[in-house]
């Protein structure tokens, strides 16, 4: 926005003023003191801001709408504007824009006309007089310090100094100002406490060291003792030792003196006296018994003796033994004859009941006669079983005869209906008769298709057609034989099927399921013959099968031929002469047109199908009557077969008589019958064998029996009647009441033997007796011998000095026994016999007594040494158990480790800070806002280049100034003028940066050099000017005439204000 | 050459007794646990010993702290006497916080123990039915050692403590990560007569090929400080008739650390979040040693739930819920640490030139190092007040890693000074 014209109505000292205005530059208003610049001045900022109360009595008042009022002519983007604004009681004066409406609507624009900047800036900053421009507060003001405080470092400015006051709070925690606080403080002094608690718990390690070698101290003080207890334990024990050791010693001593006085046979038994007593009581026993024997041995022979017995009994034992047996024998002879007896009546029976079945024609004699049943039996069966195959193959042969006999003629018959249209022609003659029609039929063909060739030939272009021949194609014979061979194997199978299970009744039980899978085999061949046969016909039976087409259709054009018009002649002539021939008749459709290319004649083609057809049936006749022929000669075999089955059949019936006569059976063609009596005439003649040799059994038997009565008989007259005893007739008692005798002899014979061998015995007993005695007076004589005594009595006395010498070597033994128990409770101690020799129990027992007393005092000693070495154990336990210096230790180490934690951030925080300052510095030096960058340029210029930077430390409201020896210097110690020219600086720089964001308004100084020296006015005058040429609009107000003439020098013409009378009475007055 | 097979088991940096680090508050099983971890898992060791039936046991250094020695002394002692009653020796070099006379004094071992004291000392033989199986001594970088070596055809182990022969164990380390050991034999010919080179700075599982054989470190059996527990523990090592060596590591480790990260999605809710953790944790298995779990969930993302996370009691709650579902018996305690992070999975496609974020971290890399010394340097002559917990100050200054202070940096600027993170919208 510009200003280009002022307009005051009336506004102060001013009335109906106008001032024209540049749009752009300097405009420098000159006048002298109270010519109303100032008024001026506030005329401007109230169009724009509103008018405000004067409180000097020299503005306008605001109880009237006159007393205020006038406007400013404009330019903003191009256009030319006039704000005009009048007093309003109780307000700041109403304004209108252009031609708006007074209120609102103008107030927005002419809000939007100073860019929505506020009054209190455009006052600090755009209308400045010399009173806002020394003082600093006006550069505070929030909206005017953002622009140059808040906003003088950026983002990055921002972190350090949000970084910078974080680290500073941090290292205050870690460690205060004063030293006496903070992290650091707590854990160094927790660790000085440790340390102090640790300390009055001493050195663990030391008095750890101090007990144990307490410890091993006491350990060898309990050596020592033990050691010096054990040598006089030892000692004591040496005496002890000798005290019990010396009374079995000496008696031992004692002892051996005694036995070795005494003088001993070494070969005296020691038990000489018991065995010469016991020696002499065995004798004095064995006699008594030897006595005893004797005696019983004479009572016994004498018994003997006395019980013989009648021995005569046995005179005949002989003959009664012989008596009994035969008696025996007798007895099972004539029970084998009841058996034999009843067996041959059996027999008997058998025989007359099969002779009866017979006939009574039939007689033993006739049976005897007849042939053996071994041979008779095969014959018969042979000449049976020749008979009976013999009908069944007659048999057979007649039914198979009349089966065929029945085909042939059913053949016959056919074959008689099929040649009946032949008219009693051969059919040789008509086969050949129309094999020859076939054949001109089928050369007509030829002809037509040559003709349609050469018709070809003669016309290049013409079309050609072929016509398909068909040929009849017979069935190849070797079909026929394979189908024959197939069907008459199903045949023969589905008879053999069907004939097996009949054979085979007695036998398999399966062969019917062969048989049956046989005829359903054989079935399914005929059929399947049958099927392929009806299917070849039909296939072959097809006319467009018998041409092969392949032929014409891959024939290719036949080419021009000049000399085919007579070919075609003599072609056409030909087939005149086969149709005229044959009697066919030609028709348009037969022959064609000539010319055409249309080689097949429809008629002729189904006259050559019909003549095929007719050929094959005259051959298929031809081949039946052959076949007829065939079976008239197997019908003719067949006869011959049957007679010769027939006289087969008479002979073997002739020989099946034979054999029936000559084995006497009644002649019968009935094989079952003769068969069965042939078996009843076999058992028959069997039955009789074995009559006749059962009789002769039984008579034999009879004879033996017989025999064996005489024997006894004679027997019975043999024996005297004292063995009889009235019992003549009876054997059975005579042997009955000798066997008795017998038995009681031979039990008296018995009792005597017994007395024998008894007194045998007590015999041998008694020699054994006696050599016995001699035995024991040997021994006895030995032992008085080896005794060296003669007598009893001398032994006794020997005996009693030998039981003392043992008894003098038991003493030892145990005086010995004891010394060596003594000896084995101390193993350590040994005797010495001649400290034994000098023992002395009365010394003995006082060294004892004053060893005890030495022992005791040691133990004491022991006793408490034990005592204190527990001690120091429990506290080497103790020491071993307290935890509090470990726990100590590892509290400190922890501590240690936080603290030392804690040293490395202060230093690292330490260090931070240092590099943030750094960096902060450098951020204030050289990277300060846009703003106090140009106003550092600015300072420049205006003090001719003695102050060339103006800077905000990071977070702070003020500014520094850097003069040229690079000393910085605050606003307070800066001089007055230097102060006007910074703050002239940093506004020029606010003033440009607001133009840079689109903010224009022009800018109004007020009398703002007069401090300045002539250097630096100069120097500002110059920067007003560039400042002025960068397009910014600047009113200066001044009084000083000089600086109107610099601004005049400088080509800037000056507004001379004229001398307000009005005002300076005004003035003047109030 | 034909040996008669046998093991051994090589463990190093025991640190018996020594407390873990960066276990926090946790309840008393949990610390009880934690305090008995590193003797527990020298207990495993010894089973292993027992277990494998191994003819030796090498400790190659730091087995406890000189200073605070009494129950590792115990601990050691009791141990020796077990394996003595199974016929198991062990040789013992010293390292840097059990050195040479913290071995002569104060300490009980039975004779089956061997400790080379002396960098000097001759080798020994393990002797099993009277044939010599291995001579084992501490690694000496002179020829004289390798011509000591009497038995051919045993196997010859060298011995190296930890923190001794830094030079070598450093190129072996650089070996076993290049694979070229051309320089490394050049300068120590010495390693190469070996036929195991026991390595004892416990820093990782690793093995170097050596002309006759390995030099093997096995890493440290319960790792004080955060490093992964389950790719370290002892090296059971099975000697073959032909010398060929098969190394296979056996876990002993008691308290494990996870780091488990998490990104939070839009539409990831509270219970799809537990059912990630605990899908998390279920597709971990604990190894047999493990007793303690030290679990560190990083939770990457933004949003409600992010939000609603960075509250302590939150953070407990969730914790609380992932182990009240999952109730499994694994017999492993669990303790839960949540730390929410920003999601700085956009910074890859993030243009940083010429950003405040590109310059601290520039001033950061740059100024660090010679930081941190002006930093110690600074410490003792701040204006303490008169207290003794200053020096701990000081002390622990001397500690400070220039690794994780860079870490954290790093994190604050990408936290805060990052030009399109959660904070400027």
């Amino acid at each position: 926005m510009r200003i280009t014209d002022v307009n005051i109505d009336h506004f102060g000292v001013w009335r109906e003023l106008d001032v024209p205005l540049n749009d752009h530059g300097v405009n420098v208003f000159y006048g002298p003191n109270e010519a109303g610049k100032s008024t001026l001045m506030r005329f401007v900022r109230g169009v724009l801001y509103g008018f405000r109360p004067q409180v000097d009595g020299s503005g306008y008042s605001n109880t009237t709408r006159g007393d205020a009022q006038g406007g400013l002519r404009i330019i903003q983007d191009g256009r030319e504007h006039v704000i005009r604004r009048e007093a309003e009681p109780g307000e700041r004066g109403r304004a209108r824009f252009d031609e708006l409406d007074w209120g609102k609507s103008s107030d927005a624009r002419i809000k939007q006309v100073v860019s929505d900047t506020s009054e209190s800036m455009y006052e600090n900053i755009f209308a400045i007089g010399l009173a806002e421009l020394q003082e600093l507060a006006t550069l505070d003001a929030d909206e005017v310090a953002e622009h140059i405080y808040g906003m003088s470092l950026g983002p990055d400015g921002e972190r350090v100094l949000r970084a910078r006051s974080t680290f500073e709070k941090e290292r205050q925690r870690l460690l205060s100002d004063d030293r006496k606080a903070g992290e650091i403080v707590r854990l160094a002094s927790r660790l000085d406490e440790l340390d102090r608690e640790m300390a009055e718990l001493g050195d663990v390690t030391d008095k750890h060291q101090q007990l144990r070698m307490e410890k091993e101290r006491l350990t060898a003080e309990i050596a020592d003792a033990q050691l010096r207890r054990s040598d006089l334990e030892r000692q004591l024990r040496g005496h002890r030792f000798m005290d019990r050791a010396y009374g079995p010693w000496k008696r031992e001593r004692q002892l051996r003196s005694e036995r070795e006085s005494m003088s001993l046979l070494s070969s005296f038994p020691e038990d000489g006296l018991t065995r010469f007593d016991q020696i002499e009581h065995e004798l004095t026993d064995h006699r008594r018994k030897r006595d005893a024997l004797v005696a019983e041995l004479d009572k016994l022979e004498r018994e003997a003796d006395e019980s013989t017995g009648d021995t005569e009994i046995f005179q005949h034992e002989c003959t009664v033994r012989r008596l009994g047996d035969h008696r025996e024998e007798l007895r099972q002879r004539e029970r084998r004859l009841k058996d034999k007896q009843a067996r041959h009546d059996a027999l008997q029976e058998k025989l007359d009941a099969r002779l009866t079945e017979l006939g009574s024609h039939w007689t033993l004699d006739r049976i005897s006669n007849a042939p053996l049943p071994s041979t008779g039996t095969s014959r018969l069966w042979d000449a049976a079983r020749r008979y009976q195959l013999a009908g069944s193959k007659r048999k057979r042969t007649v039914k198979r005869y009349k089966k065929v006999v029945s085909a042939a003629q059913k053949r016959q018959n056919a074959f008689n209906e099929r040649i009946k249209p032949l008219g009693g022609k051969s059919l040789s003659n008509a086969i050949h008769a129309t094999q020859n029609r076939f054949d001109d039929i089928r050369e007509l063909n030829r002809l037509r298709i040559e003709e349609a060739r050469l018709s070809a030939a003669s016309m290049p272009t013409t079309t050609r057609r072929l016509s398909m021949n068909s040929e009849f194609r017979d069935l190849p014979p070797l079909f026929y034989v394979l189908m024959w061979f197939f069907t008459l194997a199903g045949i023969v199978l589905f008879f053999s099927g069907l004939l097996w299970p009949a054979n085979s009744l007695a036998g398999g039980n399966t062969a019917w399921i062969v048989g049956a899978i046989y005829a359903c085999f054989g079935l399914m061949m005929a059929g399947a013959c049958w099927t392929v046969r009806q299917h070849l016909e039909q296939f072959y039976g097809d006319p467009t099968f018998s041409e092969t087409q392949t032929a014409f259709g891959s024939r290719e054009p036949e080419p021009y031929n000049p000399h085919a018009e007579h070919d075609l002649t003599r072609v056409r002539q030909a087939i005149g002469d086969i149709v005229g021939k044959h009697n066919l008749a030609p028709t348009s459709q037969a022959i064609g047109i000539a010319g055409d290319v249309q080689p097949v004649d429809i008629d002729e083609s189904d006259l050559l199908i019909r003549t095929a057809q007719r050929l094959a049936d005259l051959k298929t006749l031809k081949k039946d009557e052959q076949q007829i022929q065939s079976r008239r000669n197997r019908l003719s075999r067949y006869r011959e077969i049957m007679r010769d089955r027939q006289r087969n059949v008479t002979q073997r019936r002739r020989e099946w008589c034979d054999v029936l006569r000559d084995m006497g059976i009644d002649e019968t063609l009935k094989v079952d019958a003769a068969m069965k009596m042939w078996q009843s005439i076999t058992d028959a003649h069997h039955l009789r064998k074995a009559v006749a040799l059962t009789k002769d059994d039984v008579d034999s038997e009879r004879r033996a029996v017989d025999e064996l009565k005489r024997q006894i008989d004679r027997l019975m007259g043999e024996l005297p009647s004292d063995v009889l005893a009235g019992s003549k007739s009876d054997p059975d008692v005579v042997i009955t009441r000798w066997r008795s005798q017998v038995k009681q002899l031979d039990s008296t014979q018995g009792e005597r033997a017994k007395l024998r061998r008894q007194a045998r015995d007590k015999r041998r007993e008694a020699d054994l007796l006696d050599s016995s005695l001699q035995d024991l007076s040997t021994r006895r004589s030995t032992l008085l011998i080896q005794a060296g005594v003669s007598s009893r009595d001398e032994m006794e006395q020997r005996m009693h000095s030998m039981t003392r010498h043992r008894e003098l070597a038991r003493l030892i033994d145990d005086a010995q026994s004891e010394l060596r128990s003594v000896t084995d409770t101390e193993t350590e101690l040994a005797i010495v016999e001649e400290d034994l020799l000098s023992f002395d129990s009365g010394r003995n027992k006082q060294s004892v007594t004053k060893i005890e007393g030495e022992l005791k005092q040691i133990d004491h000693d022991l006793q408490a040494a034990h005592e204190e070495i527990g001690r120091v154990k429990s506290a080497l336990h103790e020491l071993a158990n307290d935890r509090r210096a470990v726990s100590l230790r590892f509290e400190r180490e922890q501590i240690a480790a936080d603290l030392n934690r804690e040293m490395e951030a202060w230093c690292s925080l330490d260090l931070s800070i240092d590099a943030v300052d750094q960096i902060r510095n450098r951020l204030e030096r050289h990277a300060q806002s846009d703003t106090l960058q140009l106003a550092s340029q600015y300072l420049d210029r205006l003090t001719v280049g003695k102050y060339h930077n103006v800077w905000s430390p990071l977070g702070e409201r003020h500014l520094c100034i850097d003069d040229d020896g690079d000393q910085t210097l605050r606003v307070e110690q800066l001089s007055t003028g230097t102060r006007e020219q910074l703050f002239l600086a940093i506004r020029l720089a606010m003033v440009r940066r607001f133009a840079q964001e689109g903010i224009e308004l022009p800018m109004v100084l007020d009398d703002v050099f007069v401090n300045f020296d002539q250097i630096r006015t100069e120097a500002a005058v110059d920067t007003i000017l560039d400042f002025a040429d960068q397009g910014h609009q600047i009113m200066l107000f001044t009084c000083h005439l000089h600086l109107a003439h610099m601004f005049e020098a400088k080509g800037v013409e000056p507004v001379w204000l004229p001398v307000n009378a009005a005002a300076l009475e005004e003035r003047r007055a109030g | 050459m034909s040996l008669r097979p046998f093991r051994f088991i090589h463990a190093t940096n025991l640190r018996l007794d020594q407390p873990l680090w960066g276990i926090g508050s946790v309840n008393s099983d949990a610390r009880r646990i934690a305090e008995d971890a590193t003797l527990t898992a020298f207990h495993h060791i010894v089973d292993a010993c027992i277990d494998h039936k191994v003819a030796c046991l090498l400790l190659t250094g730091n087995s406890f702290d000189a200073a605070h020695a009494y129950r590792a002394r115990m601990t050691l002692e009791d141990a020796c006497e077990r394996l003595a009653e199974h016929d198991v020796e062990i040789f013992i070099v010293p390292g840097e916080t059990d050195p040479s006379h913290s071995w002569i004094k104060g300490l009980h071992l039975p004779p089956n123990v061997t400790t080379f004291v002396s960098r000097h000392s001759e080798p020994v033989a393990v002797v099993r039915d009277g044939e010599v199986l291995a001579t084992v001594e501490p690694f000496e970088d002179r020829h004289s050692s390798a011509q000591r070596s009497s038995h051919s055809s045993a196997l010859r182990i060298g011995l190296i403590g930890a923190g001794q022969h830094e030079t070598l164990q450093e190129k072996l380390a650089a070996v076993a990560a290049s694979n070229d050991d051309k320089q490394l034999l050049e300068d120590f010919p010495i390693a190469g007569t070996f036929g195991y080179l026991a390595l004892g700075n416990g820093s990782e599982h690793m093995t170097v090929d050596l002309p006759r054989g390995i030099a093997h470190d096995p890493g440290c059996p319960q790792p004080l400080d955060g490093r992964h527990t389950t790719d370290m523990g002892c090296s059971l090592i099975d000697v073959d008739r032909a010398g060929q060596l098969i190394v296979k590591m056996l876990p002993t480790a008691v308290v494990r650390r996870e780091e488990i990260e998490l990104k939070l999605k839009d539409d990831t809710s509270w219970d799809s979040l537990v059912q990630d953790m605990q899908s998390a944790l279920l597709d971990r298995d604990p190894l047999h040693t493990e007793k303690l779990w030290l679990v560190r969930w990083v939770i990457e993302g933004e949003g409600s739930l992010a939000d609603s996370l960075r509250e302590s009691t939150a953070q407990r709650e969730l914790t609380e819920l992932v182990e009240q579902e999952l109730a499994d018996d694994r017999g492993v305690i669990r303790i839960h640490e949540v730390d929410l992070r920003a999601n700085w999975s956009y910074l890859s496609n993030l243009e940083i030139t010429g950003t405040v974020f590109e310059e601290f971290t520039n001033v950061i890399d740059q100024r660090l190092p010679t930081h941190i010394d002006q930093f110690r340097k600074r410490l003792p002559a701040i204006d303490w007040p008169e207290a003794g917990w200053v020096r701990h100050v000081i002390d622990t200054g001397e500690r400070m890693s220039s690794r994780d202070i860079a870490a954290h940096a790093h994190d604050l600027a990408r936290q805060w000074l990052l030009p399109m993170g959660s904070r400027d919208d």
